[in-house]
């Protein structure tokens, strides 16, 4: 049976393109119930997300059957997308989606979010009973992605401003709960970072601003503090996290000021990020004591890189885990191709082996036990034996969509047809419409 | 033949812990493997120092090389329970090292060896030995974290993060935790300076002999006492704590062993 994906993504297709192929909830829903006519599926999972639309399949459905479907459910000719396609099957699609969760092929390396993306998209279609042979696939998809974030540091280190500000104070400081942090300046890159301070449960917040109104309605937002800006050296005393991100053209945390500030407190800890361009603060302020730490955004940009750098090495680790659960996957699926014909085999020689061992032990009634045991034993190895390389290919061939045939060719060989099992060749009805009747 | 079996089998283990823990620094995976090499050396240097004891009754303490051997052994042990703590789990890529390097120095060089029957640890000595032992840990566990303090916070000052900035606990718990291990040391080395005395007494008939070896012991005591006072007075805190605590525990490496060297006492260590 084959199991294929299709779709875009942010790589593939430019934004213009990826909203006008987007599934949105009540398409999806059509989808699954109206399901397609022609249609031979026997199992189909949706994925729509602002970076990815993709079509998971499994059966004997063809890529331009599930492509005028979907160009149906959207409304637009298959012509104006077709171009920014992927498409893979069998373990390239499993490598595919096992990348997806565990957020190899995000926009934002190792992100997390479309992991839970890909659990609504399959809980979506469980609720309509269209997964069915995807099932296993998305399990270990789901997997992957948990043991990505779990066992490699793929989604840890910041990639962006506002987290490394986070990240940073917290490899300082550890515990944010207990500290303040003074945001000076309410602007676009104050509140944003603000806001990532008080997500990440600093404990006291003050803002301030030449703008009084600005600080406090920012203030009410992350429910801190707003404080007047005459008042800021005092608020820089009492700050553990400084961030400056005004618009001034000249430095707002001068030499003196902060000298002034943190007078006799050299040796606390203390951060201050120069978030402004031009700068807020003179770099000579962190030399004002041994516990200052001063980064300004192109030290913070060089954080983000090199973060950047630990999380490709960290997909390194991950790339194995994909390929490790691609194998035990395929090896799984296809146990479930062969293992009725394996299983049938196996019976068929082991009725002749002992129908004739029964028949020998008859004729040979003078053994003793010993000696009977002996032959008995020999009859079992030699099947064993002889069993031993059909079996092992079998189980290849069930991964190999291509060699499927080679296992009918085993039941006509074996005339293994006796009993009605499952068919391993693709059925022709067995679509959703069918199904939901 | 068992005896050169042990000491291979803790010099392997050892060594083979200094590396995995090293790369567990570049790669939190190798930790388990460094786990398990501790654990094979520690025990088989458990079976190398507890035979003799079991066997024949006697106690290989006579020389300062067996007295740091048992301070490996204390100190490893030590490390094997407290590294399930978060904070402590990258401890031993500086510690195990270390250790190892201590146990090679004075198990490789040729030394006379020793035994004494192990009812000598039951008075005064063995009490002082068995109390300063247990604060020399915990100073050396103090002035790991003041390395590791100062590995850490070079790379933020310089803005130049690698290893450490990714792989060492936050600055401030490193100096909290070192504090607070010094405030345990303290203590319990002034009991320990107790039971010193209570030996000298023995020996000398005064509780205070200005011997170099009861001096020098005084001495490390007062440094971590000042550590304490500048703490808690003038408020050092991180970058000069941390540079203190290493330090400190320099006097301590002399007290045990460049007094024992070059004043040779009666206790031989």
């Amino acid at each position: 049976m084959q199991i294929q994906v299709v779709g875009l993504n942010h790589q593939t297709a430019p934004i213009e393109i990826r909203e006008r192929v987007s599934l949105g909830p009540d398409q999806i829903a059509r989808a699954y119930t109206e399901g397609h006519p022609y249609l031979a599926i026997r199992g189909v999972v949706i994925v729509s997300t602002c970076n990815r639309t993709e079509v998971y399949w499994a059966g004997a459905a063809t890529l331009a059957e599930i492509l005028s479907w979907w160009e149906v459910l959207v409304g637009i000719p298959r012509g104006d997308f077709v171009d920014h396609l992927y498409w893979y099957a069998n373990s390239e699609a499993y490598t595919h989606l096992f990348r997806v969760t565990s957020g190899l092929d995000s926009m934002v390396l190792g992100e997390t979010q479309i992991l839970g993306q890909i659990k609504a998209s399959y809980q979506l279609a469980n609720g309509y009973q269209a997964v069915g042979a995807l099932h296993r696939l998305f399990q270990y998809a789901l997997r992957v992605g948990k043991r990505a974030h779990g066992e490699t540091g793929i989604s840890h280190n910041a990639l962006s401003v506002g987290h490394a500000v986070v990240e940073l104070a917290k490899k300082v400081f550890g515990d944010l709960e207990p500290l303040t942090a003074l945001v000076i300046g309410a602007g676009e890159t104050g509140s944003l970072v603000a806001r990532h301070l008080a997500a990440s449960g600093v404990g006291n917040i003050v803002i301030t601003s030449r703008t009084a109104d600005h600080a406090h309605r920012l203030a009410l937002d992350v429910k801190g503090v707003g404080v007047e800006f005459g008042r800021l050296t005092t608020a820089m005393r009492e700050a553990d996290i400084i961030v400056s991100s005004t618009s001034a053209p000249h430095p707002i945390i001068t030499l003196e000021k902060a000298r002034a500030a943190f007078k006799g407190q050299g040796q606390r800890l203390r951060f201050v990020f120069d978030l402004a361009v031009p700068r807020d603060v003179e770099p000579d302020v962190a030399k004002v004591g041994s516990g200052i730490f001063l980064y300004d955004v192109d030290d913070i940009e060089q954080i983000v890189v090199a973060n950047y750098r630990q999380r490709q090495k960290e997909a390194i680790k991950v790339e194995r885990i994909v390929q490790e659960e691609r194998v035990a996957l395929e090896e799984e699926l296809g146990a479930t191709e062969v293992g009725p014909v394996i299983r049938l085999l196996r019976e068929k020689a082991e009725l002749i082996r002992q129908q004739e061992l029964s028949r020998a032990m008859q004729r040979l009634s003078t053994l003793t036990p010993e000696e009977r045991s002996v032959v008995e034993e020999t009859t079992r190895i030699m099947m064993n034996k002889f069993l031993n390389d059909p079996m092992t290919s079998m189980r290849r061939w069930g991964n190999d969509g291509g060699k499927a045939v080679y296992i009918d060719a085993i039941r006509e060989l074996f005339r293994l047809r006796e009993e009605k099992a499952p068919s391993i060749t693709l059925p022709a009805s067995g679509d959703i419409a069918s199904r939901e009747a | 033949m068992i005896v050169f079996g042990l000491m291979s089998c803790t010099f392997l283990g050892y060594l083979a812990a200094s590396g995995f823990y090293v790369a567990a620094l570049y790669d939190r995976r190798r930790e388990l493997w460094a786990r398990g090499a501790v654990y094979f050396g520690w025990t088989a240097q458990t079976v190398y120092l507890f035979r003799p004891i079991v066997i024949l009754g006697v106690i290989s303490t006579m020389s300062l090389y067996d007295w740091m051997a048992w301070f490996v052994w204390v100190v490893t042990g030590t490390f094997l329970v407290i590294q399930h703590r978060r904070q402590y789990a990258q401890v031993g890529s500086f510690l195990i090292p270390i250790v190892f390097l201590l146990w090679v120095g004075s198990q490789g060089l040729n030394h006379p060896a020793g035994t004494q029957r192990p009812s000598i640890l039951v008075g005064w000595l063995g009490l002082y030995i068995a109390v300063a032992t247990a604060s020399y840990v915990v100073f050396l566990l103090a002035a790991i974290f003041g390395i590791m303090y100062m590995e850490k916070e070079r790379e933020l000052k310089k803005k130049q993060i690698r290893l450490f900035y990714y792989q060492l606990p936050p600055l401030e718990d490193m100096d909290l935790i070192a504090s607070r291990l010094i405030m345990v040391g303290v203590p319990l080395f002034a009991v320990a300076l107790y039971f010193g005395a209570q030996t000298v007494k023995l020996v000398w008939g005064s509780y205070w002999a200005w011997t170099a070896k009861e001096t020098w012991s005084f001495i490390t005591w007062l440094v971590y006492l000042v550590y304490l006072g500048l703490r808690w007075i003038l408020g050092w805190r991180g970058h000069r704590s941390a540079i203190y605590a290493m330090l400190a525990f320099i006097v301590v490496m002399f007290n045990f062993i460049g007094v024992n060297l070059l004043f040779p006492g009666p206790r031989g260590y």
